[in-house]
C-alpha cells in the first residue's frame, strides 16, 4: 500500500530520471537498500491534500471565485486545477532542489564515477527537480479530477462543472 | 371556492381589467379563487379591449401551470370566461341609433318627439364604435343585455357566496349609462331569458354582495379628427349629471368606490375601433385595487353591511388617494395599505421579467427619442446562464422557451413592463421603478430598501442565480418543468424582495 503513490509518480519517471526516482524511493547508497524515507508518500500526501483543499474550496467555499454562479464554467475549474497544480509543482521542485543543493542525495545516485573515484558524469541536475515538480503538477491534476468527481455533486453553484 | 364576477363596462372597464390582470399575474392577494371578467362594450374593435382580451387569454394559459400546490403566487388566481367569451355581445347589431329606435317606422308625431329629444348627429351616430360620450343613447341601447347567452351563462354559473363588481367610467357614454342599468337588472327579480324561462340562480344574483367603481374624469381627449362626438369639455358636466343620478344607488350597492385625477393627460382623439388605445394610467391600477379591496376577507365587515335578510343596510363609499399631490410619484408616496398590496408583487414580477431579458430602452424613432420595451440579448440572463446553472441544466434548456405556456408567460412579462412604462408616460407619472436599469438590485426607486443586498459574495444577477440554485432543491420535484419554473422563480423573488411594514 505504501508504494501506491510512488508507482503513480513513476508514470512520469521518464521526465525527472531514474536516479532522482531512486532517491525519492528512499534508496541509500551506504546500505544499498531502500531504507530511507519514501519521499513519494510525503510529497504525494501533500499533493493530495492541496488538491483536496482546492477542490473543496472551488465547490463549497463561500468566497468570491469559489462556489459562485459566475465561476461554474469548465474553464474556471481548469484555472483552479492549474493553481493547485502549480502550487504542487513548486512544492515538488523546492523539496527536491533543497535536497539536491544540500547534498542529501546519495553520491551513487548523483554521479557516475570511474574506478579511481573520479566523476565521469553527473546523473541528477537541477532541471530534474523542475521536471519532478512538473510530475507533481500532473499527480496533483489527477487527484484534483478524482476529488472533483467525488465532491462536486453537493455543490450549490458548481455541481455541473466541469462536466455532467 | 368563491368567485368574483367583474363587469367591465366600456373602454375604462377594459383598461381596469387589464390592470387587474397585471396585478393577478404578479401575485397580488386576491380574496377569491376565481375572477370571471365580463366586458360590456358596443365597440368590439377598440384596441383597449383587444389588448385586454389577448392578455387575459395568455393569462389563462399560464394560470394552468401556476397551480403548483406550493408557495407560488404568480398567476395563482384563476380567470374563467363564461362560454369562453370575454365580451358580452349585444344581439342587436344595428349601426345607427335612429334605426335602433325604429324612427323611420314611427308616426309623424313620435318622429317629431324623437327629433326634439335627440340631436341630428346623435340620431345618425354609428354605434358600432360605442356611444361616444352619449349616456342618453347608451341607456336605451344597453337595455337589452339581459337577453344574452353570456348573461344566461352568468346566472347558471353563479353560486352562493359569489360576488359581483362593476367597473365603469362616469364621464363617457357606455360606462355612465351601463352601470345603473346593469345594477338594476342584477337586482330585478325573476329575469327571464330569450326563451321566456327565468334565469337559474337569479335569486342568488339578486342577493349577492355587489361592489363597484365609478371612474371620474382622469384624462382628456384632443380635437376630433374623425367626426367623433366626444368632447372633453363636457366631461365634468356629464360627471356631475351622472353623480346626481347615482344618488339613487345608495343602499343598492354594498361598496361604491370613486376615483378621479385632476392632473389629466390628453389622449389623441379617436371615435373608437382599432385606433382607440390609451396608455395605462395609475387610476386604472388604483381602480383594480378597489376590486381586490372588495373581496379582501379582512375588509368584509367594512365593505358589506347587510341585515339578516341579506338586504343592504348601508352603502360604503370609498375614495383613493396618494400621500402628496405630485406629478411624479413612487411607492414612497403611497399609503402603507397600498404598499402592502402592490410593492412585493410588482417588484417581484418585474425582477423575474428583467431576468428573462425584458426592459425599457431608448430608441430613435422617426428622429425622436422614444422609450420602448425590448427583449435585450445582453440583458437576457436566463439565456446566458441556463446552460451553466444547476437549477436549469437539463430542465430549462433547449426547447424550454418554446413551450406554449412559457411563451405566453414571456409575452405577459413584456406587456407588464410596457404597462409600467405607459404609466410613466402620463402627466401624473407613476414611476416606482427605474425601467432603464439593467441591474437586479437598484431598480426600485425611492427610499424603500427591500431587495436583499447583504450578500457580499454574490452581486447583481449572480445573487439571483445563487438563490435559484439554492431554491431548486426545495421546489416540488413531481411538477412538470414549466410549473416548476414558475414556482422556483416565485420562491426566489420572494426570498430576495420582501417588503414588510
Amino acid at each position: 500500500m505504501d508504494e501506491i503513490l510512488g508507482k503513480i509518480y513513476c508514470w512520469f519517471e521518464s521526465l525527472f530520471g531514474q536516479n532522482l526516482a531512486e532517491y525519492l524511493w528512499g534508496y541509500s547508497c551506504e546500505t544499498q537498500v531502500y531504507d530511507g524515507k519514501n519521499l513519494y508518500n510525503s510529497i504525494g500526501l501533500i499533493a493530495i491534500g492541496i488538491s483536496l483543499v482546492f477542490v473543496l474550496a472551488y465547490y463549497y467555499l463561500p468566497l468570491w471565485g469559489f462556489n459562485h454562479p459566475r465561476t461554474n464554467r469548465w474553464w474556471n475549474w481548469i484555472i483552479i486545477l492549474f493553481i493547485a497544480g502549480v502550487t504542487n509543482l513548486l512544492i515538488g521542485y523546492s523539496w527536491t532542489v533543497n535536497d539536491f543543493l544540500n547534498g542529501n542525495i546519495g553520491d551513487c545516485l548523483m554521479y557516475s564515477r570511474d574506478s579511481d573515484g573520479n566523476i565521469i558524469s553527473q546523473l541528477i541536475f537541477q532541471k530534474d527537480c523542475w521536471l519532478f515538480g512538473l510530475s507533481n503538477f500532473f499527480v496533483s491534476a489527477i487527484f484534483f479530477i478524482v476529488w472533483s468527481g467525488i465532491f462536486k455533486w453537493w455543490s450549490r453553484n458548481c455541481k455541473h462543472s466541469p462536466l455532467f | 371556492m368563491s368567485k368574483l364576477y367583474v363587469f367591465g363596462i366600456g373602454g375604462t372597464g377594459a383598461r381596469v381589467l387589464k390592470s387587474l390582470t397585471m396585478l393577478l399575474a404578479s401575485g397580488a392577494d386576491c380574496g377569491v379563487e376565481t375572477i370571471v371578467p365580463i366586458i360590456i362594450d358596443r365597440d368590439m374593435s377598440n384596441k383597449d379591449l383587444s389588448r385586454t382580451k389577448l392578455l387575459i387569454e395568455d393569462y389563462m394559459i399560464v394560470n394552468k401551470i401556476a397551480k403548483t400546490n406550493g408557495s407560488n403566487r404568480f398567476f395563482k388566481t384563476n380567470i374563467h370566461l363564461l362560454n369562453n367569451e370575454l365580451c358580452l355581445q349585444l344581439k342587436d347589431n344595428t349601426q345607427k341609433f335612429d334605426e335602433f329606435i325604429g324612427r323611420n317606422t314611427m308616426s309623424l308625431e313620435n318622429k317629431a318627439l324623437v327629433d326634439m329629444l335627440f340631436a341630428k348627429e346623435t340620431l345618425n351616430l354609428d354605434m358600432t364604435e360605442g356611444f361616444q360620450g352619449n349616456p342618453n343613447i347608451g341607456s336605451v341601447v344597453l337595455n337589452q343585455f339581459d337577453d344574452n347567452d353570456i348573461f344566461q351563462e352568468f346566472a347558471k354559473d353563479f353560486k352562493d357566496g359569489d360576488k359581483i363588481f362593476i367597473i365603469s367610467s362616469i364621464f363617457g357614454g357606455t360606462g355612465a349609462s351601463g352601470f345603473p342599468l346593469l345594477r338594476k337588472i342584477l337586482h330585478t327579480p325573476n329575469v327571464k331569458g330569450a326563451d321566456g324561462k327565468a334565469f337559474d340562480n337569479w335569486g342568488l344574483v339578486n342577493k349577492a354582495p355587489i361592489g363597484s367603481i365609478s371612474v371620474l374624469p382622469y384624462f382628456l381627449v384632443g380635437s376630433p379628427s374623425d367626426g367623433s362626438l366626444v368632447n372633453s369639455d363636457t366631461f365634468i358636466d356629464k360627471t356631475r349629471a351622472a353623480l346626481s343620478y347615482y344618488k339613487n344607488e345608495d343602499k343598492k350597492i354594498d361598496t361604491l368606490n370613486y376615483i378621479a385625477d385632476k392632473l389629466t393627460s390628453t389622449y389623441e382623439h379617436h371615435k373608437g375601433g382599432d385606433a382607440q388605445m390609451n396608455n395605462a394610467h395609475f387610476v386604472e391600477l388604483a381602480a383594480a385595487l378597489a376590486i381586490l379591496d372588495f373581496v379582501n376577507p379582512e375588509k368584509s365587515s367594512k365593505n358589506i353591511h347587510r341585515d339578516i335578510n341579506k338586504n343592504i343596510e348601508k352603502t360604503t363609499y370609498k375614495e383613493f388617494g396618494i400621500n402628496k399631490d405630485l406629478s411624479e410619484f413612487t411607492f414612497d408616496n403611497l399609503t402603507d395599505e397600498t404598499r402592502r398590496l402592490i410593492v412585493n408583487p410588482l417588484s417581484r414580477f418585474l425582477l423575474f421579467a428583467k431576468y428573462m431579458g425584458y426592459r425599457v430602452v431608448s430608441e430613435q424613432i422617426n428622429g425622436k427619442e422614444e422609450f420602448v420595451v425590448k427583449k435585450i440579448k445582453s440583458n437576457d440572463i436566463f439565456e446566458k446562464e441556463n446552460k451553466h446553472q444547476p437549477y436549469s441544466r437539463k430542465r430549462f434548456t433547449e426547447d424550454f422557451r418554446r413551450i406554449n405556456s412559457i411563451q405566453k408567460l414571456e409575452s405577459i412579462q413584456a406587456k407588464f413592463v410596457e404597462w409600467l412604462l405607459e404609466m410613466e408616460k402620463q402627466n401624473r407619472k407613476f414611476t416606482p421603478f427605474n425601467l432603464l436599469s439593467s441591474s437586479a438590485t437598484d431598480f426600485i426607486k425611492g427610499d424603500l430598501k427591500i431587495i436583499k443586498t447583504d450578500n457580499f459574495m454574490y452581486k447583481n444577477w449572480a445573487m439571483v442565480d445563487n438563490e435559484l440554485n439554492r431554491q431548486i432543491g426545495k421546489a416540488n420535484k413531481v411538477l412538470e418543468n414549466d410549473s416548476r419554473f414558475i414556482e422556483l422563480y416565485f420562491k426566489v423573488t420572494e426570498e430576495l424582495i420582501n417588503y414588510k411594514n
